[in-house]
């Protein structure tokens, strides 16, 4: 199970609730300066496996480590969380509860001043009790306590949940950054483009247990592209025959669309070569498209 | 640890010391309704109390007509063991069942700070609690008696029967800590520590009630106090004292043990 660059380790991890599902043979692992995206949607055991990976759960099979050490040894200072469904000390003020923070840590807090300016935080907004605080400015506050002493590794929980489109996009110019800085990062996520945009590798989890765990850009070239094809005339098309192994999605007129793996991308340009188009797009799949490819299968095997 | 025992400490001294000047506060009435009474026209009066408020107060009519049997009251008094257990109930509570339901606790638990110190630095406010609501009950006494010129009173035997008064809210507090420990809802845990207490407080009540229901007395922690004797006999009995710590000490440690276990889904 260990390798001596991974952060997180996940082997086997299984918790249940009683009757109700939790994870299921979880076995993943996030290596050193990484940013690894834990994608599924509400209940599929997102929550769950964080919660056993910060010791909050002890899982009834399999183990993790976190920074090397078994989670509830951990060394936590070199950890920074964003909690899911964030709650603050609503009756501290943000700058005590900063400070009470760092105090917890024992390490100074170097990134606070940079954060808060980034976050847009005014001084009068720190000194008034959080309970007056907006949805958007508890979510930065969760983030700048998790990154004020400048962790190893953060883990997040839905961190922009609540934040405006503007906050969204400083968060994701920082995980850029905090990237650069070689600092690995856990983020777990139901907004496919959030995942898609900043991280590396993903890990799907459907109903408890992982589909996928992969580069994005490797589960990209195992998923078909999606082609339409623009032919001069109805009668164009209409001649047009999808090769063999290439799925027909949809025909309008002179509009052919269609799904075509990677193996038979000469075979299809060679047959739309012999016909007169007026356009060809060919997509990348999407993250979005991949997940919800991954949901279908498995909801077929089913 | 430090800097969760200041936090926890700084939320609760504000409400502390609201109870702490209730306490006060109150036992001034207390003094001032013995102040004003007219003992001698009284006593047949207190002499046909009937039983039942006797056992309320914890004395006979004669030790209620003297000053030193009068005041002891005020660690009787219904509405002074409401203002004596309400706080620790209430901390133990929402100390950790409290910011687990509210979800706090997850920014503590991410950080290097055991649950076991926690869990440490909830009791020990606890026990600071005690000691200072008991430490003014007494103190107040001592000053509403010296500025109205009430006595001659002994105020040793108060000094015990407020130190195991202490040992009880810590008892109390311990109860509903390891309720607090074991629950995700303050609700739940405060009407644990209510209903002990609650309990304990009616089976004593009916133990001084009725001859045939003494042996409820051995399950009540509130007989093991018994302040009134307390202030009669001049000290406490050890072995009474040593039962409600035991029940602090094990409560507490048990609380240590069964939130350091258990699972937190935050």
């Amino acid at each position: 199970m260990r390798s001596p660059e991974a952060v997180i380790e996940a082997a086997g991890l299984t918790k249940s609730y009683g009757r109700r599902r939790g994870i299921e043979n979880v076995t993943f692992s996030v290596p050193r300066g990484e940013i690894f995206g834990f994608l599924g949607p509400n209940g599929a055991g997102k929550t769950t496996t964080i919660r056993v990976l910060l010791g909050f759960m002890r899982p009834q099979k399999g183990g993790a480590r976190v920074l090397g050490q078994p989670p509830r040894q951990t060394d936590r200072s070199r950890l920074g969380v964003v909690p899911g469904e964030l709650s603050l000390f609503e009756h501290m003020t943000g700058a005590y509860l900063l400070d009470y923070l760092e105090s917890l840590t024992g390490r100074p807090a170097i990134r606070r001043g940079a954060l808060i300016e980034r976050f847009a935080l005014s001084p009068a907004d720190l000194r008034r009790p959080i309970r007056h605080y907006s949805r958007g400015m508890k979510q930065k506050l969760g983030i700048i306590q998790a990154l004020q002493h400048d962790p190893e590794l953060l883990v997040m929980d839905e961190p922009t949940e609540g934040l405006d489109p503007l906050m969204q996009q400083e968060f994701y110019g920082l995980l850029g950054e905090l990237r650069a800085q070689g600092r690995t990062v856990f983020v777990s996520s139901h907004i496919l483009y959030e995942v898609e945009r900043t991280c590396d590798r993903v890990a799907i989890i459907r109903e408890g247990r992982l589909v996928a765990t992969e580069r994005i850009d490797d589960l990209r070239r195992r998923l078909a592209r999606r082609v339409e094809a623009h032919f001069a005339s109805a009668a164009e098309a209409a001649a047009f025959a999808p090769p063999p192994g290439v799925t027909e999605e949809d025909r309008q007129g002179s509009h052919v669309s269609m799904r075509v793996p990677l193996e038979h991308v000469n075979v299809v340009v060679r047959a739309l070569a012999e016909r007169t188009l007026t356009d060809v797009v060919w997509e990348r799949p999407s993250l979005e498209d991949i997940f919800l490819a991954y949901y279908r299968e498995t909801a077929d095997a089913r | 640890m430090r800097a969760d025992l200041r936090r926890r400490l700084r939320f609760a001294v504000r409400t502390l010391a609201v109870y702490t000047v209730a306490i006060v506060l109150f036992e001034y009435l207390l003094v001032l309704v013995f102040d004003t009474l007219d003992v001698e026209r009284l006593q047949p009066i207190f002499e046909s109390l009937p039983r039942a408020l006797q056992a309320m107060l914890g004395a006979d009519a004669e030790r209620l007509l003297s000053a030193q049997g009068f005041l002891g009251i005020i660690f009787t008094h219904p509405v002074m063991l409401v203002l004596f257990v309400a706080f620790p109930i209430a901390f133990a509570a929402g100390a950790l069942a409290g910011e687990v339901e509210r979800r706090t606790i997850a920014l503590v638990l991410v950080r290097p700070i055991t649950r076991v110190r926690i869990v440490a630095s909830a009791a020990l406010i606890l026990i600071l609690a005690g000691a200072v609501l008991f430490a003014a009950a007494w103190g107040g006494m001592a000053l509403w008696t010296r500025l109205r010129g009430l006595g001659p009173i002994d105020l040793a035997p108060y000094g015990w029967a407020a130190a195991a008064g202490a040992a009880l809210c810590w008892s109390i507090g311990g109860i509903t800590l390891l309720a607090s420990a074991a629950s995700s809802e303050s609700g739940r845990a405060a009407g644990i520590g209510t209903g002990f207490a609650l309990a304990s407080y009616v089976a004593n009540y009916l133990a001084n009630l009725q001859p045939d229901w003494g042996w409820l007395a051995r399950y009540s922690i509130f007989a093991y106090w018994d302040p009134q004797g307390v202030i009669r006999r001049g000290t406490v009995i050890a072995s009474d004292v040593g039962v409600i710590l035991a029940i602090a000490m094990i409560s507490m440690f048990l609380a240590v043990i069964v939130f350091d276990r258990r699972d937190i889904a935050v």
